[in-house]
């Protein structure tokens, strides 16, 4: 299979447009040059080199924020959005862009990044042989205090740089954002909008249009999707965004939803009827209690049942030497419905979990992340329980990680490069992870990274959730991926299936409205699952209707005093 | 899709925007607008000063909560100012619905109620087994979900201060919503979607107080 990124990426703006993309008409980039002289080699082939994606980034960037005449938004601001995918040099142009703007006008460049990206960040200003004067770099953790001292200063700049700038989806960093003092902001990010409220809000910054105008003007339109991508062109063609991306690299395992079993079946049925009874006497808090518990039920107990073709996937990538990613979700249930022989409340293992026994019970060895607990990310009080989850976790990562390491005195592991500065090859310790989805992104070397290592499958249950579904898919696909992935979806026609593939299915189509090449193989296959699963359970309800009208009849037919007469003088019938 | 309208749903919130009697306007009695004072002094850098390097999740947490208690205090502030006014002026022609209005001081509760929603939160996310902990989770989704369609609605009132509170949330949209959402009930009860919410709060309080009080000490 050919490796797509042994060339540029895809510039899906030009695509968009049918070539009549907007051209720059001045190199800004050329006006950076190196502080260290010894290091002029990488910044001098993103100038002059085969691939412009850095320089075109940059400088398109440039032609629209210096521009007088681009839109600006409430607060007087021009905004600019490079919309490019992973591994196509984000951070290069960050700091190209940030380096350029400071020099053509005269004022620093702020650029904000998340504090766990600001060594990287350092390390990439140092290969670009650039040193840090004329920019100030942030970490978006530290903007608050940072811009109550910058205004005590009476400090302006140029442009305000947000790399990741999907984290404007909290409206704190909205907030602090628009209290920067610059005229100018340049975001950054592979996936800015998840849902319509960000994409109203990028789209508002683009154009200078207010957000409430734009949402209503998308509500209004009969194809939501389809005027999403038109107002994508119409900022793409007034020169306020680019994107760049490269397509995923592997094969995708066509369509295939399993049966679900009789008693799966009635498992199910029992599910919701004993909710809908539960539902129907409660106030409305505990009914949207059960309505969630309700979901969790039947998205474990419909995963449970892949548990074994999953494990027979799993056994036979490894066969063909490979790598096994899994990702799903690990809710355990207690059910309020379903009791178990001795009357108490049937308890089942979530998926992943179930997943890990049996792997373990044929003495294959794994790597399992655990599950973060709900709502850890933000309340502080959860956050020691976080953060030890988090360290068992970097632990199993480390043992699936290809690549030599070492610890160092501090107890911290690094990678070994070799005399040429790339990391030498070691095969992992274990050869199957299984990943809840919602720790599915910030792991970049779980994919093929070295070309003496076995290729990655990856193996996926449903998710409801479209992002993070594409991160699961962007563990195998990397910028430095020397082997293709393989993706196989398990999906069976419970209703749980049908539901998360119909959620997904929505979440995957705006993505690809928002113009990603890379997200198409997925929606083709969320697609056909759904169709799948749907038509194989519309047919099985169908024959259950059919089934008890049938047995409806019958009796009838018995209960019917004629029936029970004429029957009676049947012969071999006692009278 | 018929296979994902058979699953029982929750019952629908009251989303009417009738209003039974005009919203009370403190503005013309007190010569002063306590609500936009408020949002006036929201001190910008507050949070991001007090928390600087948590993690960006934490601090819009910790902004949320802010914010909730901003509301209170504001709503505390307006009932106190007019229990003064109506001291002063008891045969004014509006004494009548500054009285009125009063009466829903004693719902609006100690402030550290705000600071309780995420011990309940926390103890129910431990406990997801116990009935009680559905109740509390389904709340404060429930709560979200009308936070958001109220959020949504703010725009299209032009002027009316139940849409100015509502707007003050655009830049925090609280991690427990239900601290704002009883804050507006109470201030606009007049609003026919304000009394469930109230009611909601009554009905998971109940189920608290029947199975464990103890996890309301200090709020009642």
């Amino acid at each position: 299979m050919d490796n797509p990124f042994d060339r540029p990426p895809i510039n899906v703006s030009q695509a968009l447009l049918a070539g009549s993309v907007r051209r720059w008409t001045k190199d800004y980039l050329a006006a950076v040059s190196p502080a260290t002289p010894d290091k002029t080699r990488l910044l001098e082939s993103l100038r002059t080199g085969e691939d412009p994606t850095i320089r075109d980034g940059v400088n398109l960037a440039l032609s629209h924020l210096l521009d007088p005449a681009s839109p600006k938004d409430g607060s007087g601001r021009a905004a600019f959005l490079v919309h490019d995918g992973t591994g196509t040099g984000k951070s290069f142009q960050a700091i190209l862009a940030a380096k350029a703007m400071a020099h053509e006008t005269g004022e620093p460049a702020l650029l904000i990044t998340r504090a766990n990206l600001l060594s990287p960040l350092q390390r990439d200003l140092d290969r670009l042989g650039l040193d840090s004067s004329q920019i100030e770099i942030v970490a978006i953790e530290e903007l608050g205090p940072f811009l109550k001292e910058a205004q005590g200063q009476r400090q302006r700049f140029s442009v305000t740089i947000v790399d990741e700038a999907q984290d404007c989806r909290l409206p704190e960093v909205r907030r602090l954002l628009d209290k920067v003092p610059s005229g100018r902001l340049l975001f950054f990010s592979a996936t800015p909008f998840h849902n319509i409220n960000e994409f109203c809000y990028f789209n508002s910054k683009l154009t200078g249009r207010p957000i409430q105008e734009i949402k209503s003007e998308l509500t209004s339109k009969p194809d939501l999707l389809a005027a999403v991508s038109d107002q994508i062109k119409q900022i793409t063609a007034a020169g306020g965004m680019v994107q760049r991306e490269f397509p995923f690299y592997g094969s995708v395992l066509p369509a295939g939803t399993i049966p679900l079993r009789a008693e799966s079946q009635s498992v199910e049925t029992q599910l919701i009827d004993g909710y809908a009874r539960l539902i129907r006497g409660a106030d409305l808090p505990r009914q949207a209690g059960l309505v969630r518990d309700l979901d969790s039920e039947m998205n474990t107990a419909s995963d449970n049942t892949k548990v074994a073709t999953i494990f027979e996937r799993t056994l036979e990538a490894l066969s063909q030497n490979k790598k096994v990613i899994l990702f799903g979700d690990d809710v355990p249930t207690a059910s309020r419905i379903l009791r178990d022989a001795d009357g108490l409340p049937k308890e089942s293992a979530g998926f992943l979990s179930a997943m890990k026994a049996a792997i373990a019970a044929h003495g294959i060895e794994c790597s399992f992340l655990r599950t973060f607990p709900d709502g850890s990310e933000s309340v502080p009080v959860l956050a020691r329980e976080r953060a030890e989850i988090e360290l068992t976790n970097a632990e199993q990562m480390a043992l699936f990680v290809d690549g030599a390491c070492k610890t160092n005195e501090s107890g911290q592991r690094f990678e070994v490069r070799g005399p040429d500065n790339r990391p030498i090859y070691a095969p992992s310790l274990t050869k199957v992870i299984l990943i809840p989805y919602s720790q599915a992104a910030g792991w970049p070397e779980l994919n093929q990274r070295f070309s003496a290592a076995p290729e990655v499958s990856i193996i996926l249950t449903p998710s409801a959730n479209a992002d993070q579904f594409m991160q699961a898919i962007g563990r195998g696909s990397r910028r430095n991926s020397q082997g293709p992935t393989d993706v196989q979806l398990v999906a069976n026609d419970s209703r749980a299936d049908c539901r998360r593939l119909s959620q997904l299915l929505r979440g995957l189509q705006f993505i690809a409205a928002t113009g990603s090449p890379a997200v198409a193989p997925f929606v083709s296959l969320t697609a056909d699952f759904l169709e799948k699963a749907s038509s194989q359970r519309a047919l099985r309800d169908q024959r259950l209707i059919q089934l008890q009208k049938s047995q409806r009849q019958r009796s009838a037919r018995i209960l019917d005093p004629n029936f029970l007469r004429l029957a009676s003088r049947q012969p071999g019938v006692r009278q | 899709m018929d296979t994902i309208d058979h699953l029982p749903k929750a019952a629908e919130p009251v989303s009417s925007t009738y209003l039974a009697s005009p919203v009370f306007d403190s503005t013309k009695l007190l010569k002063r607008d306590v609500w936009q004072e408020a949002f006036n002094q929201l001190d910008t850098f507050a949070e991001s000063n007090a928390n600087p390097g948590l993690p960006l999740e934490q601090q819009q947490c910790l902004r949320d909560l802010s914010v909730d208690r901003v509301l209170h205090t504001t709503l505390a502030r307006e009932f106190m100012l007019l229990e003064t006014w109506f001291r002063k002026n008891r045969r004014h022609p509006e004494s009548n619905n500054v009285a009125a209005f009063l009466q829903r001081k004693q719902q609006l509760g100690p402030i550290e109620w705000i600071d309780q929603q995420e011990l309940l939160y926390v103890w129910a996310l431990r406990n997801e087994r116990e009935e009680v902990a559905t109740s509390i989770l389904g709340w404060r989704l429930l709560c979200q979900e009308f936070a958001d369609s109220l959020l949504a609605w703010s725009p299209e009132t032009d002027g009316d201060l139940r849409g100015l509170v509502i707007r003050s949330w655009q830049d925090s949209h609280g991690f427990y919503p239900q601290n704002r959402l009883r804050i507006w009930a109470l201030r606009f009860l007049e609003d026919a979607r304000a009394p469930q919410v109230l009611v909601w709060e009554m009905a998971v309080n109940q189920v608290i107080l029947d199975t464990r009080p103890e996890l309301l000490i200090g709020t009642r």
